[in-house]
């Protein structure tokens, strides 16, 4: 007889620009691996669902290496469409090496506005974790103008965390989570473990640190959590540049921020 | 010896624009498996006529690659849904499009649309101006429809309505649909089982009189949504020619009129 299956709580991974690139210039294959052997690691009791920030970074990257004309492409809506295909590419093959299976999901923000269309993220989403497809989830840029995006993937992670009804939504960024303002201003960052009252939370926020990369930074993250606490869903912010960060959070072995 | 200032190169915007679209009993070759031999065709041909044209490429084929590797890495599970199945199999058709292409020194980029972008003002402009840029940087933008979110209400149908469309939103000199047949067939020649090819009609009306339908067992086009796809270029002034894709060097010997295919004209010329 067959065990019938446990359920998996299901956890959205957001990966920012900065952790994908360990804050360099080039997509880290090395980092696509810690997080693919993570997974891999977990996935007897975790499903996961990945935001994956990045095309914009590795466009650039194979643009220098791989075009004729040494000027710089500075549109976003064309990077990303460049970038795109060598971000999935870089995933599918570090993923596979491991055993696991990628696939690409790319939203709109009018996408969260009509009813048909969040079903429709929803139930191919679903199925795709049911046949052990991780799905790796960006922003379609192509047709994204600032009047109608997101703004940034941290709020794209947490829309689609609150739309799936996730158990947790984890936003890997490169500090050891959320630093007390008074830690922080005095140079020795101290992270908030436990956020009880959100609105506790607010005040302790310093915007002094954004991304070199992403267009994210920690105000972009108090949106993303208020997004998810509003759904009910516990969200931890973590340090994505440690190696084995998801392992090491969930056995409590590293700083991070936990928001319940 | 002397010197030309890369803006004047790039100044060469008297190419010809050709929207492309090749539908998934071209790229399978009739199989159930993606043919890296038609692909490198296409490159061939796109590589061999750059100097004169730039290509927009409006791709099918996400679903039959996705079969196909569903079979290969899979537990076995078959999966029917359509949408889960194009998320899965659009990154294996870009791998391979991107791949075959870059070892003919060609660029490829990705746009995948909704039909509901077309509809508003701000994504148009939008697609215009991310497509013109990655042109303009010799990058091949591969275009499909985002069937993630694509429910069938809001939906182009087919890859040949999205051609058409982007074809008229790009004012592209000239559609290609490339098909499993050597064009459009005379009603009368089908029905005796000698299919003529249509060479040449003017303007839409004189097409349709002249139509069989019959589905074609990949996509879901069939020749009613070519016709479709030719009233929606017709009524943008583009002259869209239908060629079998299943030959090769189908596009230069098009060009060359060396095979026989349909060409819609439009009316105005």
């Amino acid at each position: 007889m067959s065990k019938p299956e446990k359920k998996k709580k299901r956890i959205l991974l957001k990966i920012g620009s900065n952790t994908l690139t360990k804050e360099s210039d080039q997509i880290s294959r090395g980092k696509i691996e810690d997080i693919g052997r993570q997974i891999a690691a977990l996935q007897d009791d975790y499903e996961f669902v990945i935001v994956s920030s990045g095309a914009k970074v590795v466009a650039k990257q194979f643009v220098n290496l791989e075009s004729t004309y040494s000027e710089d492409i500075n549109v976003k809506q064309a990077l990303t469409s460049i970038g795109q295909p060598h971000l999935i590419r870089i995933f599918q093959e570090s993923f596979r090496e491991l055993g696991l299976l990628a696939s690409q999901c790319l939203l709109s923000y009018s996408d969260f506005e009509k009813d048909v269309s969040k079903e429709n993220i929803v139930n191919t989403i679903n199925i795709l974790v049911d046949n052990g497809y991780i799905p790796i989830i960006n922003e379609n840029d192509t047709v994204a103008t600032d009047e109608i995006q997101f703004g940034d993937n941290d709020k794209l992670a947490a829309l689609t965390a609150a739309l799936l009804q996730v158990d947790l939504l984890i936003i890997a960024t490169n500090t050891n989570g959320i630093y007390t303002k008074e830690s922080f201003q005095e140079g020795s960052p101290e992270t908030i473990e436990e956020v009880e009252n959100f609105s506790d939370l607010k005040k302790e926020v310093v915007d002094e640190d954004k991304s070199s990369h992403g267009t994210g930074g920690m105000s972009s993250k108090v949106i993303a959590l208020e997004i998810a606490n509003k759904a009910n869903i516990e969200t931890w912010i973590v340090n994505g540049l440690e190696d084995n960060f998801i392992l090491n959070t969930i056995n409590n072995n590293t700083a991070y921020t936990k928001i319940e | 010896m002397f010197y030309v200032p890369t803006s004047v190169l790039r100044m060469k915007t008297t190419k010809k624009r050709i929207v492309l679209k090749i539908g998934s009993n071209t790229l399978t070759r009739e199989s159930n498996h993606i043919s890296r031999g038609k692909i490198e065709d296409i490159a061939r041909q796109v590589a061999h006529l750059k100097d004169s044209y730039e290509f927009i490429i409006v791709s099918s084929g996400a679903i039959a690659a996705a079969k196909q590797f569903v079979n290969l890495e899979s537990n076995g599970k078959e999966i029917n849904v359509k949408q889960a199945l194009a998320s899965i199999g659009q990154l294996h058709l870009m791998r391979i499009y991107q791949e075959n292409f870059r070892e003919l020194g060609l660029l490829i980029s990705q746009c995948l649309l909704s039909y509901s972008d077309f509809k508003s003002k701000t994504s148009k402009e939008n697609i215009v101006n991310t497509i013109n840029i990655l042109l303009e940087n010799d990058y091949i933008p591969i275009i499909n429809e985002n069937d993630t979110v694509a429910t069938d209400e809001i939906k182009f149908g087919d890859n040949d309505k999205l051609a058409a469309m982007t074809a008229d939103l790009l004012k592209a000199d000239l559609l290609i649909i490339a098909t499993n047949t050597d064009g459009i067939y005379t009603k009368d020649s089908m029905l005796n089982n000698d299919p003529k090819t249509i060479k040449e009609v003017v303007g839409f009306e004189s097409l349709v009189k002249e139509v069989a339908d019959e589905k074609s067992s990949h996509g879901t086009g069939g020749m009613k949504s070519k016709i479709d796809a030719v009233q929606i270029a017709n009524a943008a002034g583009i002259e869209t020619w239908i060629v079998n894709g299943l030959k090769e060097n189908f596009i230069t010997n098009a060009v060359l009129g060396n095979i026989p295919y349909t060409k819609i004209s439009n009316k105005l010329n």
